[in-house]
């Protein structure tokens, strides 16, 4: 039976997502440099954090208080008003800010997958348009499918365009 | 991946019918009946492939004029419809139907505010709305009123009340702040309970039950209509609110405690829903279980200490809010302190917020929506789910504790982990034990069958009811209510039978089958 030293690296790493997430609020498209810093921090959080850490900053209320003020903090801009008005940027928050969102269900299972940097899911600069809608018609691991009446084609399209703005290439 | 399921007593040729009927009353954007679409409604928390549920099509209203004619299409061609407001019913079978066949009702494009009173503290609403759609709306037009929020902010705010679902404010027994249902009967007729009931009334948010009969719970956890708009009672911004965090220890800790917490419910000075729950809420929200323990069987003691180090919650955690004016607030926090202060031998720590300031501690205990708690699903690694057994005891901590020994114990024989939460009513326990699962393993969803299907039975036995259930234990559950032979099932019948003549509206909701479909419900 082992205690991996990765509880305390995920719950220092996701917190350091979180206060990624605060430059995002106000620049949505994080700068190369914001991404090294986050790994960077996530890194020395790793190294730091001590077994038996009860600090606070693992503290699981903590951590909640985190994930509700970051989706608040996109609603203050008014995503589903925005949304409704065919902002892509809304129309991907307003779907999907529920899980990815900084320390929503789906940025914590990314970064459990990929690493804290490719955890933002708008953050990335890696995800094809065909890719973002297979995995949103049909889910992926415990990520739901979202129906065609929740997401209707057209905003899925608006969805897509806004995850791949970043690419360099932009090609599937 | 999944092959058309019709319902039962139409063929190909009479459900492309009704299909056709849809498309044509509606228009080609509303109804969705692609393979694509079916998959979309199966159940993603499905214990198993889903399947034995699955939605045949699924048609999205925008009007209740469209419910109406959907309704009469529906009845016309025997076609039998689930109606879900934004299907985020998550580990009770989100979107998917009882009777695989049934077409999805999806009420997500009405998604209308359309009144938030602010001096009288209500919204009226249409069930497409969601948490956060409803949070952005407060918050941005600086109305002072509070929601209450579940622990799954991604639903529906009447869709989830109808449910009998909870909240954490003292406004958290959401179902009794409905006031008012507009509801589409199953033969297509419009009608208004409550004081609406009267054209033109100007009380129909401010007194729940009219004259004569009231009708308001008949349409919660039912089949016997389609809500389109709902009243809900809103709590008014407070004065001040406190917040503190009890550990305890010891697992036994919970008898006296509860005996506490019971009484301070009772009297009203603790108004909130309290989630009294084990200490595994936390790690499986954050992590997972290969990152503490890679072995076979339920989590050992060893492991469980560690977790509760590292979160900083005991074997059992709650946390107390407080809620009002400054000086209740102060009175009752002096009052809290002092019953539990003696037992645990040392000072509870308060947070304060006033108001004007950031609201804090920013989570559903101050009704700002999150998500956060569906990450549990995680914990069993692959694709998860999670299924929740949730019986309703008196606020007894002898009882409380007897029945944490009996269900902890069948957790163990399955092999599973213990998740459990005592949530502490006015004047209840719903006592939600939480089987977390790995879909993918096939052993695995065996054994939370057999575990879901022994603690129906253990509770029944013991005396205690489910509050609310998943699709695949609506019938179990229902026959579990059996008094006089279960005489209330026989007058769920008739009124089913009555209402819905053609038994078109969620057929095996509840446990509750109309009459063309009830020899054939235990296959």
């Amino acid at each position: 039976m082992t205690v991996r030293a990765f509880v305390p690296f995920l719950a220092c790493a996701v917190l350091a997502l979180a206060a990624c997430g605060d430059k995002e609020t106000s620049e949505p498209v994080a700068e190369p440099e914001e991404m090294s810093v986050l790994a960077e921090t996530a890194s020395t959080a790793e190294t730091q954090a001590e077994p038996n850490n009860t600090s606070g900053d693992a503290h699981g209320a903590e951590l909640t208080k985190v994930s509700s003020q970051a989706a608040a903090a996109e609603q203050a801009k008014g995503v589903f008003k925005r949304a409704a008005q065919g902002d892509a940027e809304a129309v991907y928050l307003a779907n999907c800010q529920y899980c990815h969102i900084q320390l929503g269900p789906g940025t914590i299972t990314l970064s459990r997958r990929l690493g804290p940097e490719e955890a933002l899911l708008a953050n990335r600069t890696d995800l094809t348009e065909g890719y973002v809608k297979t995995v949103v018609r049909n889910g992926l691991n415990t990520m739901p499918a979202l129906t065609r009446v929740e997401v209707s084609d057209e905003e899925l399209e608006l969805i897509a365009a806004y995850l791949t703005r970043n690419n360099n290439s932009g090609e599937e | 991946m999944a092959e058309r399921t019709l319902p039962p007593g139409l063929d190909e040729a009479g459900f492309d019918r009704a299909i056709n009927a849809l498309r044509q009353t509606l228009g080609e954007g509303k109804v969705f009946a692609t393979e694509l679409d079916r998959n979309t409604y199966i159940d993603p928390y499905a214990l198993g492939d889903g399947l034995d549920h699955a939605a045949s099509a699924a048609v999205a209203p925008e009007s209740v004029e469209e419910v109406q004619a959907i309704v009469r299409v529906a009845n016309e061609h025997r076609l039998p419809l689930w109606p879900v407001a934004r299907g985020k019913n998550l580990g009770y079978g989100a979107a998917a139907p009882v009777l695989a066949g049934s077409a999805v009702l999806d009420m997500t494009r009405m998604n209308k505010i359309l009144d938030v009173d602010e001096r009288f503290a209500y919204a009226t609403l249409e069930p497409g709305v969601g948490f956060y759609q409803f949070h952005e709306h407060l918050t941005n037009n600086d109305i002072p009123l509070w929601m209450s929020v579940p622990a799954n902010g991604w639903g529906s705010v009447i869709g989830n009340a109808l449910e009998r679902g909870i909240g954490y404010t003292p406004y958290g027994d959401h179902t009794s702040k409905l006031c008012g249902l507009e509801v589409v009967t199953p033969t297509g007729e419009l009608v208004r309970t409550g004081m609406g009931a009267m054209e033109g009334n100007k009380s129909w948010a401010h007194y729940p039950y009219s004259f004569g009969p009231s009708w308001d719970q008949m349409f919660a956890q039912s089949n016997l209509g389609v809500v389109t708009k709902a009243n809900m009672w809103m709590m008014p911004e407070p004065e001040m609110t406190a917040h503190t965090q009890v550990n305890l220890p010891e697992m036994e800790d919970i008898e006296w405690a509860m005996d506490i917490l019971a009484d301070l419910r009772l009297r009203g000075v603790i108004e909130h829903n309290v989630v009294f729950g084990n200490y595994l809420h936390d790690a499986s929200a954050f992590t997972t279980r290969a990152d503490w323990y890679d072995g076979e069987g339920p989590i050992p003691d060893e492991v469980a200490e560690k977790i509760q180090e590292t979160y900083n919650v005991g074997w059992w955690t709650f946390h107390l809010s407080l809620f009002g004016d400054g000086s209740i607030v102060e009175a009752k926090q002096k009052i809290v302190s002092d019953a539990f202060e003696p037992r645990l031998g040392k000072k509870l720590e308060w947070r304060h917020w006033r108001k004007g300031q950031p609201r804090e501690p920013f989570s559903i205990a101050v009704g700002v929506p999150m998500v956060l708690p569906l990450n549990v699903v995680n914990w069993m690694g692959g694709r998860g789910g999670h299924i929740g057994f949730s019986p309703v005891l008196p606020p007894s901590g002898e009882l409380a504790y007897d029945a944490f020994l009996r269900r902890k114990r069948r957790f163990e024989e399955a092999g599973l982990d213990y998740y459990s939460s005592f949530t502490v009513g006015h004047r209840h326990i719903a006592n939600v034990n939480m089987i977390l699962y790995n879909r993918d393993d096939a052993d695995m969803v065996r054994r939370t069958k057999e575990l879901f299907t022994q603690m129906i039975a253990d509770a029944r036995e013991e005396g205690y009811g489910e509050y609310r259930t998943h699709i695949e234990y609506m019938d179990p559950v229902a026959e579990t209510y059996d008094f006089n032979n279960h005489a209330l099932m026989r007058l769920n019948e008739t009124v089913k039978d009555a209402l819905d003549p053609n038994g078109i509206i969620a057929p095996g909701r509840g446990g509750v089958w109309p009459a063309r479909l009830r020899d054939g419900r235990k296959g």
